[in-house]
């Protein structure tokens, strides 16, 4: 929000700060609970076969993010 | 997904709302806490216990960012979390700082206002109110809508707990519910939550919710809950709620308390997950990307 910084944790719009947890399921595959921006090529290069993060990734070069 | 009230029309809202925190019966706990009553001794009303939300008539925000992980019509959402909430999920995955009613920054509507309709403008489709359980910030949310220039795309990710009166409020500000139908009508909601009257509650709420915006709904399938949740959750929203969109989410892994309560300390099996797949492919519920 405008002027704020949130200290809680840190994160900004841009997921600059966010604590993201990743667990790995007993199938090796692996479980995002947020996917900040920065986060979706990772989990891309890790489910190749996902159509739906070729989707998501699509939807983020939709998004103009705020320059760091 | 974009609604709009006129001014005059929200301000009254924000009035009858911010009354309603002096005796609180936001969620269907009704516990009457006087929320504007800070420093004062906080407790139920009736029973000399305090609420479990804990909170006053404050809003604060513990995290923010745009995601790209909800449903695909949803993004990109910029996710809002609003701290305080009236369950206690033992497998919630944003548990314990979830629960911390002033934990974060104090929302300033304005100001809230202002930020998200700047991440609309760069794109954003929904605001995605969540915590915690953000219908208990009722108040504020009226007040950002009050202060935004244009109709927000809110978004609000709920346990639908609350009580009528919310969602008649929120009529023409929240677009779109979230819903999460955690829990079957045994007592699965009481022993996993402790939320009594769970089933009553919940699909009143989704019924009124229904009738007023559009609706996803939700289901975390967990081990060892799939006749006693899933299925009746799954058959009741065929029979109930077909227009709605129905998220099957089966990537469940034991977080917080669950990794010490037996039978939801571990993750789904192959053929729990298959299941649950069949379950809902068969009531051909409407399924979200």
């Amino acid at each position: 929000m405008k002027g704020m910084d949130h200290r809680a944790d840190g994160s900004d719009e841009a997921g600059r700060g966010l604590v993201v947890t990743i667990r790995i399921g007993p199938d090796g595959r692996l479980y995002f609970a947020d996917i900040p921006p920065g986060l979706l090529e990772v989990a891309a290069a890790v489910n190749p076969g996902d159509e739906t993060l070729r989707a998501r990734a699509a939807l983020a070069s939709s998004y103009r993010a705020e320059e760091a | 997904m974009f609604v709009a009230l006129t001014q005059s029309q929200l301000a009254l809202r924000i009035e009858r709302a911010r009354a309603m925190l002096r005796h609180c019966e936001l969620c269907e706990l009704r516990c009457g806490v006087d929320r504007t009553a800070r420093g004062a001794v906080r407790g139920d009303a009736r029973a000399g216990s305090p609420p479990p939300c804990g909170l006053d008539d404050r809003t604060f925000c513990f995290k923010r960012h745009i995601s790209y992980a909800e449903e695909l019509e949803l993004l990109p959402s910029y996710m809002v979390y609003f701290g305080g909430c009236n369950f206690r999920c033992r497998f919630c995955v944003q548990a314990p700082g979830c629960f911390a009613p002033r934990g974060g920054v104090e929302v300033a509507p304005a100001e809230a206002a202002h930020d998200f309709a700047r991440v609309v403008g760069r794109g954003a489709r929904t605001i995605n109110l969540l915590g915690g359980e953000p219908s208990m910030h009722l108040h504020t949310i009226l007040e950002i809508a009050a202060a935004a220039e244009q109709p927000l795309p809110l978004a609000l990710n709920s346990n639908m707990y609350m009580t009528p009166e919310v969602i008649e409020m929120l009529d023409g500000v929240v677009g779109l519910y979230i819903a999460d139908l955690k829990f079957g009508p045994g007592g699965c909601g009481a022993s996993l939550a402790g939320i009594d009257r769970y089933w009553e509650v919940v699909t009143r709420n989704l019924r009124l919710a229904g009738e007023r915006a559009e609706v996803l709904v939700r289901h975390l399938v967990m081990p060892g809950h799939i006749e006693c949740c899933l299925r009746p959750a799954a058959e009741w929203l065929a029979a109930n709620l077909p227009a709605a969109s129905f998220t099957l989410m089966t990537g469940y892994l034991p977080a917080w308390r669950a990794r010490s309560t037996p039978g939801i300390d571990r993750c789904l099996t192959e053929t729990e997950t298959r299941e649950a797949e069949r379950i809902v492919s068969e009531l051909g519920l409407r399924r979200s990307a």
